[in-house]
């Protein structure tokens, strides 16, 4: 019995023995497995697949910065849209899907529907229906997907909206459409700027974009970081000066036929400019128009990029470095024989005539072609190439703008260069320069004879830190005796004259220009750039305004840019709250 | 061996008693496992539940976000040039004739100023920006009774620097 107890107890002994070797085996074989996964290639792509499930990685992109005007007035900001898409592994009646974002989105039907009946699969999850969907579609597309949730039952034969996802994103918008929308630019649907502030400081308005990874276990939940925003910015830009030289431009291109109308309006005593206006222009809300506004070639901002020979005004240039550097005064007779020639070339008047005895003042005041030749050629090609350059043509003038252009200025020394194109010009032809250098350069005349850099942001805020830029001088490329030598000349002129451009109540200094257009062989029939260049009030100079119309009719800029001039100024005096000349004697506020 | 400790060896050497005993510890080991689990689960749970309001409110936090820079767009339409024009025109205002504009001199007034855009508000977390969430949200059950076992030795003076 004693045997047969203990052969029962060894055989039960045996068995435990066995399963618990038989676990233990099993243990060793798991634990072998998984340590022969940590350095099998199979074992590598496994973590990575189990990486998939434990969360997802998710650019966090922070809203881009705003631009104000210079009283903060919003230029450009973000509004919510939406993208629309597909979740395809639940998508199970892709007609009525195609039917509802034809009729709520306006998608075409059967480009929705072959969205909509791609096959979900290992690589075809999610299908992007459309972006920037507005607030007001997308609210009215959820509405429906409410209801429909409300009321769907699984019954057989009911259509299924399943699978219809919204998801709601920032996109850039300009609340005051085509204002500036040639100092601004425009983002486009991939997020980046282009043309104007949007292209130069696309990275800084567009801040930092942030990969985060959010794990699904939400016992791992992590704190997003903050993100801060894209830089914002406030320009010198005014939102009131801007509308009202943009509505006369608008009316002045109808007026005089004109191609394009265009003007900038700065301060000549910090190179803020005020106003930045070109016509036709493109409302940046609707950028995709953009080759409509601006066909083939056609610059987005043609004050920057555009090069043109400027034409008379370019003789104040000439002009004040002959002043400046003693080769005339003002009082300096020159007889006009109607031509003068040199170089090889006979250079003549605008009207072809003989204007007989003049000085200096009359030179300017009857722009005269020939008067100017002889001044710039007995001046000499290397003082007045000198000035010209100190004058900044042919340079960037560092505007805070993209694609700005910097004209060509041939100098002695140039293989195309030829003694003639010294004469030629010192009444602005065989130059080319862009309406921005223009104004600049007429900012020294304004302004004791210093040029300053022209820009158009006032200030950046970062990180919640206001940066003001500060006015930097371009140069100075005349005294300021000679400053107020040519704003006395370029009065006295204008006055003399009657100019359309003269402004009841404040005396301004201009001068008007009337370039031909060089074409395939010499010039362009009846095709001119009509400009006028002024600054005022002349003993306080507040502003430069530079008006240029591109193929006008009448083609004259005395007939043509002299009245936009003098409109624009009348009223930008009111926004400035610049007085009368008169009052501002009687309030003792003239310099 | 006196007849007492020999009654009193066989009573503890019973089957039955060996078997209470047994059953007992394990009993009481599946007690304690079970009690260790359910503190566990309900910590993962409400960890898991307090987790899932941290992805709401980022989720609110960021609608939020969105919805403020669409109001100051919404906000700029309505106050846009155009906008206002119109409905100046409405309220029957015209343009200024500058013959009628009469000025003055008002003293301590200097004209407009360079706009100031205010810097936003610091984050209301901004301390945790480096160290993340509270380590409310976090902290595993062993790391909050011993912060809780060491707070408890601070106040009741057990630990930390004297004098």
């Amino acid at each position: 019995m004693a045997v047969n107890n203990n052969t029962h107890v060894r055989i039960q002994n045996w068995r435990i023995q066995m399963l618990m070797g038989g676990l233990v085996i099993f243990a060793v074989i798991i634990f072998g497995w998984t340590i022969r996964f940590q350095f099998v290639p199979e074992g590598q792509e496994i973590r990575l697949e189990g990486k998939d499930y434990e969360g997802v990685w998710i650019d966090f992109k922070p809203p881009r910065g705003p631009i104000y005007d210079r009283n903060g007035h919003l230029l450009a900001g973000n509004r919510i849209v939406y993208e629309v898409g597909l979740e395809l592994q639940y998508v199970r009646s892709p007609e009525a899907i195609a039917q509802v974002l034809n009729a709520i989105i306006g998608i075409d039907y059967a480009e929705a529907l072959r969205i909509a009946n791609i096959p979900y699969s290992e690589n075809a999850i999610y299908a992007q229906v459309a972006r920037e969907v507005p607030a007001e579609q997308a609210h009215e597309l959820q509405q429906l997907l409410d209801e429909w949730r409300q009321n769907y039952t699984g019954a057989k034969g009911q259509e299924s909206l399943a699978g219809l996802v919204l998801f709601p994103y920032l996109a850039r918008t300009y609340p005051e459409g085509d204002l500036a929308s040639s100092v601004l630019g425009f983002v486009a649907k991939d997020d980046k700027g282009y043309h104007g502030l949007e292209q130069r400081f696309d990275r800084e308005l567009s801040g930092a974009t942030r990969r985060i990874f959010i794990p699904n276990n939400p016992n791992n939940v992590a704190q997003l970081p903050d993100i801060p925003p894209g830089a914002s910015m406030i320009l010198t830009i005014d939102r009131e000066i801007q509308a009202m030289t943009e509505e006369i431009l608008d009316q002045a291109l109808e007026l005089y036929d004109a191609e394009s109308a265009n003007a900038i309006i700065m301060d000549p005593r910090t190179g803020a400019i005020l106003a930045l206006a070109t016509t036709p222009r493109l409302d940046i809300n609707e950028y995709w128009n953009f080759a409509e506004v601006y066909p083939g070639a056609t610059p987005f901002n043609r004050l920057i990029s555009y090069t043109y020979e400027p034409g008379s005004v370019f003789k104040i240039f000439t002009m004040a470095a002959a002043l400046d550097n003693g080769t005339v005064t003002l009082e300096t007779p020159f007889f006009d024989g109607g031509y003068y020639e040199y170089g090889g070339i006979v250079v003549r008047n605008w009207d072809r005539a003989a204007w007989g005895q003049q000085n200096m003042i009359g030179c300017m005041q009857h722009s005269l072609n020939v008067c100017l030749a002889w001044v710039g050629t007995e001046m000499g090609a290397e003082d007045f190439y000198r000035y010209m350059d100190n004058f900044g043509f042919g340079h960037y003038t560092s505007v805070d703008l993209a694609g700005e252009a910097t004209g060509r200025l041939k100098e002695p020394g140039d293989g195309d260069w030829y003694p003639s194109d010294l004469a030629t010009n010192t009444f602005g032809q065989g130059v080319s320069v862009t309406a921005l250098q223009v104004i600049t350069a007429a900012g020294a005349l304004a302004n004791d004879g210093v040029m300053m850099v022209p820009h158009v942001i006032q200030s950046f805020v970062d990180n919640g830190v206001q940066m003001d830029i500060r006015p930097t001088t371009y140069g100075t490329p005349i005294t300021k005796e000679t400053a107020d030598l040519m704003t006395y000349a370029l009065t006295v002129s204008l006055e003399n004259e009657a100019s359309k451009a003269l402004v009841p109540g404040y005396r301004i200094a201009g001068k008007t220009g009337t370039a031909q257009i060089p074409g395939g062989e010499g010039y362009l029939e009846n095709k001119t750039n009509a400009s006028f260049i002024g600054y005022g009030p002349v003993d306080d100079p507040q502003f430069v305004v530079f008006v240029w119309l591109e193929h006008p009719t009448p083609i004259w800029g005395s007939e043509t840019a002299a009245p936009v001039f003098s409109e624009i100024t009348q009223r930008l005096v009111v926004h400035l709250k610049i007085p009368p000349d008169t009052v501002r004697q009687q309030l003792g506020m003239d310099n | 061996m006196n007849r007492a400790q020999k009654i009193l060896q066989a009573y503890q050497n019973t089957p039955w008693r060996q078997q209470i005993q047994m059953v007992g510890s394990v009993a009481a080991t599946a007690v304690i496992f079970t009690l260790v689990m359910i503190v566990y689960v309900w910590v993962s749970s409400e960890a898991g539940t307090y987790g899932l309001k941290v992805q709401e409110l980022q989720d609110q936090a960021q609608q939020i976000e969105r919805s403020i820079e669409d109001k100051k767009v919404q906000l700029a339409d309505l106050t846009s040039t155009e906008n206002l024009a119109e409905r100046a025109k409405e309220a029957g205002y015209e343009a200024v004739d500058p013959n009628r504009i009469r000025y003055l001199v008002v003293d301590g007034y200097y004209g407009d100023q360079q706009l100031q855009l205010a810097p936003p508000p610091n984050a209301v977390h901004a301390q945790d920006q480096e160290g993340g969430l509270p380590d409310a949200f976090t902290a595993s059950l062993f790391d909050w009774i011993r912060e809780t076992i060491y707070q408890l030795s601070i106040r009741t003076g057990a630990v930390g620097g004297g004098e």
